[in-house]
């Protein structure tokens, strides 16, 4: 059945992400709802969606997170550095990336697109002399249906910052993020290659869209976009 | 400051700094060194100082200014500001990078970010990949200043942080519809969807 979803930011714009609630309200075709969240205050965004029942979800978190997915991730790090907490799925428009990335080809998307990013939180042990490391590496995936509404995804870049290190050691740490962070967006381009024609099973769409968290339709609960995302499609 | 005149010779440093793709915009003898305003590209709209001391290796500087910062104009003792510095200095020490407030008669102005190059030349590749370490740095931090409240010490954190990432390479794609939650991308593609 459509369902009626508001969702309610912590933040400025639906498209900064962050802690949100979220309810949803299924209802009949060509009938009416209404949804209401109150007592919040912290809100200073809003967010409805019309979703039709035709509506098929891509929970960006469960994917990143599966065996198959996590042993590829795993594999781009070697020790020291080791993967902390699951990989966390969030969006970022384009105007909004690092210009270390968006720099290089400024017109490759309108500042307006979305696109996923894929979050790996890292840890690197150090020797006695040296702070320990904690940073995040990210994967920057654009989605988009093409002229014949396929559903594409192309890893378009990556961005890693880290706090610690010092005083001696973020020389080596760089090093070896360098070497490895770089060849992540061919594994991972692999990887969506393999797993978005399971999912799309030879069905075009019309339309996608993000949905924070997992892409829910019933109920009422609270979730971060900066963790977990969605990307929804409407089949032809 | 130091008069240039046509018939100026160009200094070994000075020399340095060119062949690094910087021009001097001006310099100034001070105790014990000299401190060259320098301009290029590179720098991003920072305002980049570099003070050699010879025998001692060069400082290179990058201006944050706080003119979008409810910092400007508070004094450099403040909570606040000794709360963010101390954000700062966490969070760039790992870089080798130093920050300090710059202060004036009406309070705080502007950050001043600093890293050492023991070189007492520098070589060209070397010195440019200080003074962009710097402006990098530099355009960071201007940024997550603006904030307000508990936000600005987490943007300061984050800001700080030693981060590297690529310019996105890839060929550009025929796109139908693309995700946005921009209202004139919605229009349009209702426009073109609905009936």
């Amino acid at each position: 059945m459509p369902t009626l979803s508001l969702y309610a930011f912590d933040r400025s714009g639906p498209e900064l992400a962050g802690p949100f609630f979220q309810n949803h309200i299924g209802h009949g075709p060509d009938n009416w709802a209404w949804a209401s969240i109150s007592g919040l205050g912290n809100t200073h965004s809003v967010l409805t969606w019309e979703r039709p029942s035709n509506e098929d979800i891509l929970d960006l978190s469960n994917v990143a997170n599966n065996p198959v997915a996590l042993a590829t991730i795993d594999a781009l790090l070697t020790s020291p550095a080791s993967r902390r907490g699951p990989v966390r799925t969030s969006y970022v428009t384009w105007g909004n990336m690092p210009s270390q990335v968006t720099g290089g080809n400024p017109g490759l998307h309108q500042p307006w697109e979305l696109l996923a990013t894929i979050n790996i939180d890292f840890h690197v042990s150090t020797p006695w002399y040296c702070s320990d490391a904690d940073g995040t590496i990210t994967y920057y995936v654009f989605f988009f249906l093409d002229g014949g509404g396929n559903l594409r995804g192309q890893v378009q870049g990556w961005y890693y910052s880290y706090s610690g290190g010092g005083p001696f050691c973020t020389g080596s740490i760089n090093s070896s993020l360098n070497s490895a962070v770089p060849g992540g967006m061919a594994s991972l381009q692999n990887l969506l290659n393999t797993f978005l024609p399971l999912f799309t099973a030879g069905r075009t769409f019309n339309m996608l869209y993000y949905l924070p968290g997992h892409g829910v339709r019933s109920g009422f609960s609270s979730d971060n976009a900066d963790n977990n995302v969605a990307l929804a499609v409407i089949p032809n | 400051m130091t008069k240039s005149s046509e018939t100026h010779q160009e200094s070994a440093q000075e020399r340095s700094f060119r062949e690094a793709g910087f021009t001097v915009a001006a310099s100034t003898a001070i105790h014990g060194g000299k401190v060259y305003e320098l301009t290029s590209a590179e720098c991003a709209g920072v305002r980049v100082a570099v003070l050699h001391t010879p025998g001692k290796g060069l400082t290179v500087g990058g201006r944050v200014e706080l003119s979008q910062s409810d910092l400007k104009g508070t004094s450099a003792d403040s909570e606040q500001a000794l709360l963010v510095l101390g954000a700062l200095t966490a969070g760039l020490q790992p870089q080798g990078i130093e920050a300090h407030f710059l202060a004036g008669n009406e309070g705080i102005e502007g950050l001043m970010l600093s890293v050492h190059v023991c070189q007492d030349k520098g070589e060209p590749e070397q010195l440019k990949a200080s003074i962009v370490k710097i402006t990098q740095a530099a355009e960071a931090v201007a940024k997550a200043v603006t904030q307000r409240g508990p936000d600005r010490l987490v943007a300061v954190r984050q800001a700080a942080r030693l981060a590297k990432a690529a310019p996105a390479e890839v060929a550009r794609v025929q796109v139908s519809v693309a995700p946005t939650f921009d209202l004139a991308a919605r229009d349009r593609m209702m426009r073109n969807t609905n009936p």
